[in-house]
């Protein structure tokens, strides 16, 4: 079959009693706080931006109160160049109170399009907690479906904030190319009917660009795809956090790289690992 | 033979200001007028506490009973989906004093104040800000020590209902403003994370 999907193989599949398809375990860190959040914050970031809103986002993101286990932003939301997995994670606790506020009091063609985008937002929050879980029912298993379902349906909304490097490529040569073929006919008009005319063909040629952008983004990235295996994968093998590589790399600091300041870096690995062992056996 | 039964964590007042030793001195340094104070301990005490070890209602005297400003109350919360790990939330209020070289923090607290049929989906919690922590001992009932808090409690916009636009609940300050209310300290059951508009 993977032959078939263009697939390699590797050493994994010719194993004994291996499935090679359950091998791939969510990852809330990578999957969700640095993959799906961040793509989620570059959406919002465009769709405030649209809107006029980015300048309220940052003012209640900054103004955020202490809670126990937050840590509350020193920074506004665009002075923060990198965001570390702690700090997504901690996103996701307040993205959507935040959102609520900034996107408050919609004029009256925004109410549809904020009320989508929060619906998105809430989505994809619900079903992070929910993957949180360390133990489940069936009941909350069909909740985080329902979440996925719910933020597929709606996630629409963000789409024209999807644009690829590529894409905005053909939208800069298509909008040239429209200024020009405008600016001959434009050359033929009385002068007093010109300013009505531009305004038109600005209006036009937006939604012309916005069509295009529409027709060549799409949401199929791996880590969107992700999302869909962690109901099965809660049904087989248990909870997602047991699995999450988030304790790994903590563990990284504590088990090497403390041990690897301790050590007179002369065969080092040997005292890397008594060095741990040690400090665990005295601590218990 | 006796079975251990579960660790019971209890709330516990820290951080003791000096310069409050009576309610004359709190209204002083709060300015909350001394009229508020007696009205909402009786109401307090009426509702809260058995009749024979209820606070004097006498002004004289409840001016008398000796106050415990504290700035900071530890609630234990269990934590979610466990049987016996507790998080403990720390609620501070330090009034008009600093709180480390930054601006004085009166954290919002939920407060058990009804039913679970009441607020809608906040089921009877309703988030207050937390104004003062109060021991107040009853000298004349065995010298019984009161943990009471200063609250100003808000209330929910639509009855508690999910606003159609956010999906969230949304509370305001009261308009008509008793600004303080007394609480038993037993009634404040975590911090609560509010945005403001």
């Amino acid at each position: 079959m993977c032959d078939n999907l263009g697939i390699g193989q590797n050493i994994f599949h010719r194993l004994d009693r291996v499935s090679a398809s359950d091998l791939y375990k969510p990852d809330m860190l990578h999957t969700i706080y640095l993959g799906l959040f961040k793509h989620m914050m570059d959406w919002i970031e465009g769709f405030l931006k649209k809107h006029g809103r980015l300048q309220a986002f940052d003012d209640v993101w900054k103004a955020l109160p202490p809670y126990p286990g937050f840590l509350v932003p020193k920074k506004a939301y665009r002075e923060v160049t990198q965001w570390q997995g702690k700090e997504m994670r901690n996103l996701g606790r307040c993205i959507l109170g935040v959102l609520a506020v900034a996107l408050r009091q919609p004029g009256g063609a925004q109410v549809i399009p904020f009320k989508r985008a929060l619906g998105c937002v809430r989505a994809l929050v619900d079903f992070n907690m929910m993957a949180q879980y360390r133990s489940h029912t069936s009941d909350t298993i069909a909740y985080m479906e329902d979440y996925l379902d719910q933020f597929h349906k709606l996630k629409d909304i963000f789409l024209e904030f999807r644009v690829t490097k590529r894409t905005q490529d053909k939208v800069d040569k298509q909008r040239k190319e429209i200024r020009r073929q405008r600016a001959l006919v434009i050359e033929r008009v009385a002068p007093s009917l010109r300013r009505r005319m531009r305004d038109d063909n600005r209006q036009e040629e937006n939604d012309l660009c916005l069509d295009l952008v529409r027709g060549e983004s799409h949401f199929n990235f791996i880590k969107m795809h992700l999302l869909s295996h962690f109901c099965d994968h809660i049904r087989q093998f248990g909870n997602i956090p047991m699995y999450s590589t988030e304790i790994g790399e903590l563990a990284h600091k504590t088990h090497i790289k403390d041990g690897w300041r301790q050590s007179n870096k002369n065969d080092a690995a040997r005292q890397i690992v008594h060095s741990y062992g040690r400090q665990h056996a005295i601590r218990m | 033979m006796t079975a251990a039964g579960p660790v019971v964590r209890r709330r516990v007042l820290k951080g003791r200001r000096e310069d409050v030793s009576n309610v004359v001195d709190f209204s002083r340094i709060w300015g909350v007028s001394l009229e508020i104070i007696y009205r909402e301990l009786i109401r307090y005490s009426r509702h809260n506490l058995p009749a024979a070890h209820r606070l004097p209602e006498d002004h004289a005297m409840l001016r008398s009973l000796p106050v415990e400003l504290l700035t900071q109350l530890e609630i234990p919360v269990l934590a979610f989906q466990e049987a016996d790990v507790y998080e403990i939330h720390r609620a501070r209020s330090t009034g008009d004093l600093h709180f480390r070289n930054q601006g004085s923090r009166n954290d919002w607290v939920w407060v058990q104040t009804g039913t679970e049929e009441m607020y809608g989906a906040l089921r009877g919690h309703l988030p207050a800000k937390l104004v003062a922590l109060l021991k107040i001992m009853d000298y004349r009932s065995d010298d019984t020590v009161r943990w009471v808090a200063g609250v100003q409690m808000l209330i929910p916009v639509n009855s508690g209902r999910l606003s159609d636009q956010y999906g969230l609940v949304t509370v305001q300050m009261r308009e008509d403003a008793p600004g303080f209310t007394i609480v038993d300290i037993g009634t404040i059951l975590g911090v609560a994370h509010l945005i403001q508009e």
